[in-house]
């Protein structure tokens, strides 16, 4: 390849480090990719692809969930604006998520809540639309949690 | 309550990495990592709750909210803090004998992050989320890019102050000095240390 590129046919150019595109030509040998090739069997790659795809898809939800969540965690433990936690880029992913399997994400939420003590309040109000907390437990973490998880096993989450 | 304790490089490591100008000061971590209050509530005086002015956080019944997913102004945290006998006094972050500071920081969204003056005017708490409780020197200590997508807490925009009296009628001195005191039985325990000396 170097040979084509400082083929003596190439114009030499003043203060050019290129060849002119005109005056390049390929090689005259049998392309070695081509002659290289094997396709393989279009059937067996069919099968495989549709048993891969719904393996991903089983897996991946809880995976994709854990590891916005951890993120988002990681990522907003210093703040204590809400807004700025939910503009994260994780929050919002994982909101997103729920267009994929909503009740699930509900349902990693409640799970999370419940073993991090990660903020979801908001996520869920907004996926279930319904806020079981009380005014008077509002900002008590303890109370709110206890309050979501309550409702979630109420409802059948978890 | 979650308290959970970290040891000294995991403590330097996230709060250099969030407050990059730290490493510049000399902090010392007073609390452990704790994700029941955070700089509002710490700024009243309260550990049990989060305080907000918004759905879902603790607020006095009457003022104004903000949207959860909108930006709470300095209008929403002044009627809040005049009721704990605070008064804007501009920028003026020096220390005043017989007064008390809080400071309001923001960036191009709204408001971020609170920190109060140290009684006695060695430096500035705060309490940045569920992380560890710090007096850091300088309010400048936290302050970042003013950028919503940062995740910083921009500048100081505000600081309000109130006499010791005052503090003293609203028992934020009572709770205050039960903080010191649990916090000081969590020192005697675990490793606190300045993340860095001058």
């Amino acid at each position: 390849m170097d040979e084509c590129f400082h083929n003596s046919k190439a114009p030499v150019l003043e203060g050019a480090w290129f060849p002119r595109a005109t005056t390049w030509e390929p090689p005259e040998q049998e392309n070695d990719l081509v002659g290289g090739w094997e396709f393989p069997d279009l059937e067996l790659v069919g099968e495989t692809h549709i048993t891969f795809v719904t393996e991903v898809q089983e897996v991946s939800l809880a995976e994709k969930f854990r590891t916005q969540a951890d993120k988002w965690a990681r990522e907003t433990q210093h703040l204590s604006s809400p807004s700025q936690m939910m503009a994260h880029p994780s929050y919002q992913a994982i909101l997103g998520m729920a267009q994929e399997n909503k009740r699930e994400i509900i349902r990693l939420l409640l799970l999370d809540l419940q073993e991090n003590r990660n903020e979801w309040f908001w996520a869920l109000s907004y996926l279930t639309q319904d806020n079981p907390i009380k005014p008077s437990d509002a900002g008590k973490m303890d109370r709110m949690i206890s309050t979501w998880l309550n409702w979630g096993r109420k409802n059948g989450f978890i | 309550m979650a308290r959970r304790y970290r040891n000294i490089k995991e403590i330097r490591a996230s709060f250099l990495l969030e407050f990059p100008r730290l490493a510049f000061d000399s902090v010392s971590i007073k609390s452990p990592w704790d994700d029941d209050y955070q700089c509002i509530a710490w700024s009243e005086c309260y550990t049990d709750r989060k305080s907000w002015p918004a759905k879902g956080y603790a607020w006095p019944e009457g003022l104004p909210l903000a949207d959860p997913d909108d930006t709470a102004t300095i209008d929403h945290f002044l009627p809040r803090f005049s009721l704990l006998g605070y008064k804007p006094c501009g920028l003026n972050d020096s220390f005043e004998l017989g007064y008390q500071k809080v400071a309001l920081y923001a960036n191009d969204q709204g408001v971020t992050h609170m920190a109060r003056q140290h009684i006695f005017g060695i430096g500035w708490l705060s309490k940045p989320g569920k992380m560890e409780d710090v007096l850091h020197k300088k309010l400048a200590d936290l302050e970042g890019a003013m950028s919503i997508a940062a995740f910083e807490y921009g500048k100081v925009v505000l600081i309000l102050k109130r006499s010791w009296w005052s503090a003293m009628v609203k028992l934020c001195i009572l709770r205050c000095l039960w903080h010191a005191f649990d916090f000081w039985i969590y020192r005697l325990d675990k490793d606190w240390e300045i993340v860095r000396e001058d």
